[in-house]
């Protein structure tokens, strides 16, 4: 049972979870309820206070996500203000509807009685409107539990780092103990604010039993030692800057292996405390931005991306990055490091069904030009968006493919193994070659450039930790592609979890280097 | 100026917008009337009340009250000297019965121990059980909830009190009944009643004085 084997992984994962969802949560309360009360005195902020918060509300999360990271960075800041910015419009809108939906003539009587302002909102309006406002939080809390689960997008880490973590190593069990953990949580936190619903007015207003004032103060109690215990639980990992170094990963089973490899090295050899911050949604444009503002420490990129997309820089003419000078341009412009290559190729690649390229004989990408009307193909969206894949490569080579489909990056082999496409973009090292029993097609004109991967590492970090150059260059020409594809098929078929792959690695690693 | 003159209007005119309501109205309360302000809806007679109480202010005219100009008066200081019962007592849903009746006594900062007794004092004249303080509204008959409107209107003895229309939802009985009720009160304590009441026959039973409006003016003052 995953649960049980990882149980301490789980753990982090549910307090981070709790701390996230409802340290938003209260700030969303109080915000929330500040613009209802604002909106429901003021007839003039209803008018854009109201369609602000519709607004912010249908942009898509994953956007807000990202939206935000170039003015707040990655992490624990970006998610709460998405969560808060999401919450406002269930919280701004019931308080202002339940404020607005008292009775009139109630009002009426008890400013005709000589009740101020301040009295008629204590005594009246607020006790008359709780069964709203806390129908709305029980909706924002569903919705702040469940979209917590989307943070760990943007390494801010929660239930969702499992879930996203088992969508990209293929790991179903995984996907099934996070989705359910944030199911769980939802609901219980949504019976958690039921149970306020009618006590809680009771309360206000003074004439509670002593039973519905235990169960008020008892379940105030619980969440706050619940919430307690996850900060301590949370805490150790995230206190003693200083000594701490994170290593960051982007979401694929290749980069949780090769962030684990670099995480344990790290662990195994020195003092520091690793935080990782593995499965960052968006790779190189969510990472680059946190590494230049010191969020992050070190990752593992890959060449054409660092070229083509950090530096933007054009390709020469034989598609070769100058691995020299890029390394330059790195420490010149960002005060980044190179350490060196792994000497593994993780290129782009097309490939098709063994079958077929038995059946039509093919081999190359210019034999699959000649045939390509008979074949449905299908990529990550971002192949499609980014000039160098495939807008260029149908320019070279002439692709008339029958049809297109875009899909989630994880989704291609199983589109594959369902029968809708039967050609897709490959990566050199994916596991799934070998399992589909695909044909790599060779790249015959030299359109993909080389994405050979390489640790990229904060200066600022090597001049702290002195020890890191050496122990991380150790990696260097140590994992060819044939490896890598190797531990990706442990990963993603064989189901082993990335953590115990990379501790085989290393073990084998070090009996070599002894030997 | 007689000293015994409560409530004192002079060329009070009050719109809604275009729409005039009150046309110069004069006319004076002395102190232990009890008004009952008559007339078709839509007369006047509640805008009339609700200047008193300073719910709307007049557009044009002075309102003199308990002593003192209208514009003088800290609003919601002038109203706590003063009850209010509106239809079907509009009680608090969220506040027992014995909340409800307390709420003008805390108002006006009486403490727990003086309500408590002064409710025990005036429960029997208004014919309520001790049973039904802990009750919330919606538990209660609309006979009773207006009972309990009622002495929470004068339980903090105001100079005062305001009644809109109190009877209008009640079946014929219970109606009869309150009035009766109403009529001991103003009996046992000559406070001002002003009340609005759309029925002449319970102007006729309560009334020293009916105050019979059209058209924002004031008809006859009997």
């Amino acid at each position: 049972m995953i649960l049980l084997d990882r149980k301490e992984y789980f753990l982090q994962l549910l307090s981070e979870h709790l701390l996230i969802s409802f340290g938003a949560l209260a700030i969303t309360t109080v915000i929330g309820f500040l613009l209802g009360v604002w909106v429901f005195y003021s007839a003039k902020s209803r008018t854009f206070i109201l369609p602000l918060v519709n607004f912010l509300y249908t942009i898509p999360s994953i956007a807000m996500f990202g939206l935000l990271i170039p003015l707040v960075g990655i992490g624990l800041k970006n998610a709460l203000i998405v969560l808060l910015l999401y919450g406002l419009l269930p919280m701004v809108r019931s308080t202002y509807t339940g404020l607005a939906e008292v009775r009139p003539d109630i009002v009426e009587a008890a400013k005709g009685m000589g009740a101020n302002k301040y009295q008629l909102f204590k005594d009246i309006y607020l006790p008359l409107s709780l069964p709203a406002i806390l129908s709305g939080l029980r909706i924002t809390t569903v919705m702040l539990v469940a979209l917590t689960g989307l943070a760990a997008l943007i390494g801010a880490g929660g239930l969702g780092q499992a879930i996203f973590r088992g969508l990209n190593t293929m790991n179903t069990p995984m996907i099934v103990a996070g989705s359910l953990g944030v199911s769980l949580m939802a609901i219980l936190s949504d019976q958690w604010v039921g149970v306020f619903e009618n006590r809680l007015v009771r309360v206000v207003s003074n004439n509670a039993s002593k039973r519905e004032k235990r169960i008020v103060y008892l379940n105030m109690v619980v969440l706050f030692v619940v919430l307690f215990a996850a900060a301590v639980y949370t805490w150790p990992s995230q206190s003693n800057k200083s000594n701490t170094i994170t290593v960051a990963s982007k979401p694929t089973s290749e980069q949780f292996i090769l962030g684990e490899i670099i995480a344990q090295l790290i662990e195994n050899e020195t003092d520091i405390k690793v935080i990782r911050k593995f499965g960052i949604g968006g790779g190189t444009t969510n990472i680059h931005p946190a590494m230049t503002n010191g969020e992050l420490d070190l990752y593992v990129e890959y060449t054409g991306t660092g070229w083509m997309n950090v530096l933007n820089e054009k390709l020469p003419s034989n598609n070769q990055v100058d691995f020299t000078l890029m390394q330059k341009k790195y420490q010149e412009n960002y005060n980044m490091k190179w350490l060196g290559l792994l000497g593994f190729n993780n290129t782009y690649a097309l490939a098709i069904p063994d079958s077929l390229a038995q059946k039509f004989n093919i081999n190359t990408f210019s034999n699959l030009a000649n045939y390509s009307n008979q074949f449905d193909f299908g990529a990550e969206f971002d192949f499609f968006e980014r000039s160098d894949a495939y807008k260029g490569l149908v320019k070279k080579y002439n692709f008339k493919f029958a049809s297109l489909h875009e899909m989630d990056i994880n989704l291609r082999y199983n589109a594959m193994v369902e029968g809708k496409v039967n050609a897709i973009d490959a990566f050199t090292t994916d596991a799934k070659i070998v399992a589909l029993n695909l044909k790599v097609l060779t790249d015959d004109k030299n359109y993909f450039p080389s994405y050979e991967a390489g640790i990229v590492v904060r200066e600022e970090v090597l001049e702290r930790f002195p020890q890191l150059e050496n122990l991380l260059t150790q990696l260097n020409q140590k994992i060819t592609t044939q490896k890598m594809m190797q531990l990706n098929y442990e990963v993603e078929v064989q189901k082993k979890d990335p953590q115990t792959v990379a501790k085989l690695f290393l073990q084998h690693l070090k009996s070599n280097l002894n030997e | 100026m007689s000293s015994s003159v409560i409530i004192r209007f002079t060329d009070v005119s009050f719109s809604y917008g275009a729409k005039s309501v009150l046309n110069n109205i004069s006319c004076t309360v002395e102190k232990g009337e009890f008004i009952c302000l008559t007339g078709r809806s839509g007369c006047g007679k509640s805008t009339l009340l609700r200047l008193i109480n300073g719910l709307i202010t007049q557009d044009g005219g002075e309102i003199e009250i308990i002593g003192k100009n209208s514009i003088q008066w800290e609003m919601y200081q002038l109203r706590r000297k003063m009850g209010y019962v509106l239809q079907e007592g509009a009680l608090f849903p969220h506040l027992t019965a014995y909340q409800n009746m307390c709420y003008c006594l805390k108002l006006n900062k009486y403490d727990e121990a003086y309500c408590r007794r002064r409710i025990q004092e005036l429960l029997p004249l208004v014919d309520l059980d001790e049973e039904v303080l802990d009750k919330f509204p919606d538990a209660l008959s609309g006979g009773q909830r207006q009972r309990v409107g009622i002495l929470r209107a004068i339980a903090h003895q105001p100079e005062i009190v305001l009644m809109d229309e109190p009877f209008s939802a009640l079946d014929a009985e219970t109606r009869a009944n309150l009035q009766d009720l109403v009529k001991k009160i103003h009996k046992k304590f000559l406070t001002t009643f002003v009340m609005v009441t759309h029925d002449t026959a319970e102007a006729q039973i309560l009334a020293t004085r009916i105050i019979h409006m059209d058209a924002g003016k004031i008809v006859s003052s009997i």
